[in-house]
């Protein structure tokens, strides 16, 4: 697992972030679809993280935090295992 | 003028007969089920003279409906012994449709059993005749044969070896939009049964016909507009979307390494280690690099979404690769070269076989020590070995259950002997139902809660959660079985159920069609309608709840990572046909 940190202000918590290869293009560091552990600031959304990684929302169709679907208005919790995928189906 | 075929496999008479009013504005699933269930015994043997073959294209099959271009073959399985539906796109479905064939009966089982059988069938004649040769040859050389003798343009059903020796998991295949025998009505044993009547193939000549109209026509034109819209502003159906741009196994990513639930090693684990070079990504930057191959192919004309592909093999094109595929061939295999994969897939359409019962297979016989796990030259010899009609071939080509009882192996992944398609319903509870529930055995297609509990299409449930779920597989079993009759592909729901303007186009499309009123309750009640006749049968055959329960294994054993075993009980499960 890659860690990178992304120092605002105080490093506060820590969530496990899985992005899809589709989407990481967007990060500064590419990925690849590997997971990456992220130190973020208390109280932040995932609305608000993915504005700060530059994650474009429309981009985004499957929020997956811990096993549950959350909407980018979830607040994140230390620990957290947060997972982004765009639309994809069949199968 | 709508009709029936009756074949006669034993005195070899072709009859037209008129088609009950019951089955007046059905198609598909319907027609399969209500016939199966009304002139099959439930209680007699698969391969004997009882049981007969139904082929029923789906309502809409030959209109210019959207992504309608369905075909059903239903028969009591040889696999489950319980009823059996599969259906397939395909040209072939939509050529039934302009031919005003509701169903081909193909009863009774031949008095010389060294002859093979071709029906043919154009605007003018039905006829049954003998061709030689074509016993134990593929699917490919069966098609090539019959095209040469009666036209390129000649639409081809056909079974290969495995359905020549009517082994459980030989599925029934048709020709694609550009001739290939790529298209399946994989599971079930449907080849066996086909095999069991001689019946090697069905020519079909569709040429200088038109298409199927509607009998109000406005409105049948007003709604199939605004069902394509519906599918071409989707996010996953549009053009460029992920089942257009990376056909379905575009998911194994994401259910490999988000969700935990991809099979892998003989479903020991459910995160693959290779999901980004067997994924429908990569086969997409496959196409570009090695500039042969195709994503974006259409299964049968007149489809919007376009999700089958063409693999770029370096020694041959092979369509289609599909998520189940990678699934049950790759990662239950633990075999990770996306080359070696795409020729067992190849190997398998040769063959005649389902490649998620054959995949399946290939697991337990590497849990067994047949072959090691991860050893795709190995799978790819063994499956040459079904088309060589060999003794341990013949065992793989009967599928997961009977493998597994031949090696004596205790993880074997199937339900009423179907093998499990490619999500651990450990880690997606819902599915899990829909495997123990369905009449058809572990089938994803029969009620694919995947669309809300990963997808979060038609709604959001989380994937570990029991509760609710029953209720969930039930309502999307009834809608599928609904689908399933009406040559609409499964995968027009993600638009018809996050698009209010979607769902309205359908409802308008079959009412334009039938010239009926037709609203979501009539298409709920036609789906419970035939499930209930499904249900009926499975009981007559001797099926009982214990048969609606996954493998003991899925409730004792952990899946790593999600941490979890299946935990639904017997009354949640109890509550899905209450």
């Amino acid at each position: 697992v890659a860690a990178f940190a992304c120092y605002h202000g105080d490093e506060k918590m820590k969530i496990e972030v899985t992005i899809s290869k589709e989407i990481d293009k967007y990060l500064e560091i590419n990925k690849h679809g590997n997971p990456f552990i992220l130190s973020i600031e208390n109280n932040k959304s995932i609305k608000h993280l993915m504005e700060e990684l530059g994650i474009p929302e429309k981009y985004v169709s499957i929020i997956l935090v811990n096993m549950q679907h959350k909407s980018t208005n979830y607040v994140l919790k230390d620990g957290d295992k947060l997972s982004l995928f765009p639309a994809v189906a069949g199968g | 003028m709508q009709k029936i075929i009756r074949v006669d496999m034993q005195t070899l008479e072709v009859k037209e007969i008129k088609v009950p009013d019951e089955l007046k504005n059905r198609g598909g699933r319907y027609v399969t089920s209500w016939l199966v269930s009304n002139q099959v015994p439930a209680a007699c043997n698969p391969l004997g003279p009882d049981n007969k073959l139904i082929i029923a294209p789906g309502l809409l099959a030959g209109t210019s409906a959207p992504s309608s271009g369905r075909v059903s073959i239903g028969a009591k399985s040889p696999l489950t012994g319980g009823i059996k539906e599969s259906n397939a796109g395909t040209p072939v479905a939509q050529a039934l449709g302009r031919l005003g064939i509701k169903a081909i009966i193909v009863e009774n089982t031949p008095k010389e059993s060294d002859k093979t059988w071709v029906l043919c069938l154009d605007k003018d004649s039905i006829k049954i005749q003998e061709i030689k040769n074509l016993k134990m040859k593929s699917t490919s050389d069966t098609a090539e044969i019959l095209k040469k003798q009666f036209g390129d343009k000649t639409k081809v059903i056909c079974i290969g070896p495995a359905g020549d020796m009517r082994l459980s998991a030989a599925g029934v295949c048709f020709t694609d939009a550009d001739g290939n025998s790529a298209r399946y009505s994989g599971r079930g044993g449907m080849g066996a049964v086909m095999g069991s009547k001689n019946l090697k193939a069905i020519v079909i000549n569709d040429e200088g016909l038109k298409n199927v109209e509607p009998l109000k026509r406005d409105l049948f034109k007003e709604g199939t507009k605004k069902f394509a819209a519906a599918l071409s502003e989707h996010d996953v159906t549009k053009k460029g979307g992920s089942l257009n741009a990376y056909g379905t196994p575009g998911v194994v990513p994401v259910m490999s390494d988000s969700f935990y639930g991809f099979p892998t090693r003989n479903f020991s684990l459910g995160k693959w280690r290779a999901s980004d070079v067997t994924s429908g990504q990569y086969e997409a930057e496959l196409v570009k690099e090695r500039g042969n191959g195709k994503m974006g192919h259409g299964c049968h004309t007149g489809c919007v979404i376009r999700c089958s592909n063409i693999y770029p093999h370096p020694d041959k094109l092979i369509a289609s690769i599909e998520y189940e595929s990678v699934g049950l061939l790759g990662s239950n295999c633990d075999i990770d070269n996306f080359d070696d994969i795409a020729m067992m897939v190849y190997l398998c359409n040769e063959a005649g076989l389902d490649t998620i019962d054959t995949g399946a297979a290939i697991g337990v016989a590497m849990e067994g020590g047949l072959l090691e796990f991860g050893d795709g030259k190995a799978a790819i010899e063994l499956l040459k070995e079904v088309l060589k009609g060999t003794p341990v071939g013949r065992i793989i080509g009967s599928g997961a259950y009977i493998t597994g009882k031949v090696f004596g192996v205790y993880r074997v992944p199937t339900v009423k002997k179907q093998a499990l398609p490619a999500y651990d319903p450990r880690a997606v509870k819902g599915i899990g139902i829909t495997y123990a529930t369905s009449p058809m055995g572990a089938d994803h297609t029969a009620g694919y809660t995947i669309n809300g509990e990963v997808f979060g299409v038609g709604g959001k449930y989380d994937p570990l959660v029991t509760e609710g779920k029953a209720e969930y597989s039930r309502d999307i079993q009834v809608e599928t079985a609904f689908i399933d009759q009406s040559g609409y592909c499964l995968f027009v729901t993600f638009a018809s159920s996050d698009s209010e303007s979607g769902m309205e186009g359908l409802l308008q499309s079959i009412e334009g069609f039938t010239g009926e009123i037709f609203t979501k309750e009539d298409l709920m009640s036609i789906g419970r309608e035939i499930i209930d006749m499904e249900l009926a049968f499975n009981k007559e055959a001797g099926f009982t709840k214990v048969d609606d329960r996954l493998p003991e294994f899925f409730y004792k054993e952990t899946l790593p990572i999600v941490d979890q075993v299946f935990d639904v009980t017997d009354e949640q499960m109890s509550k899905t046909w209450e």
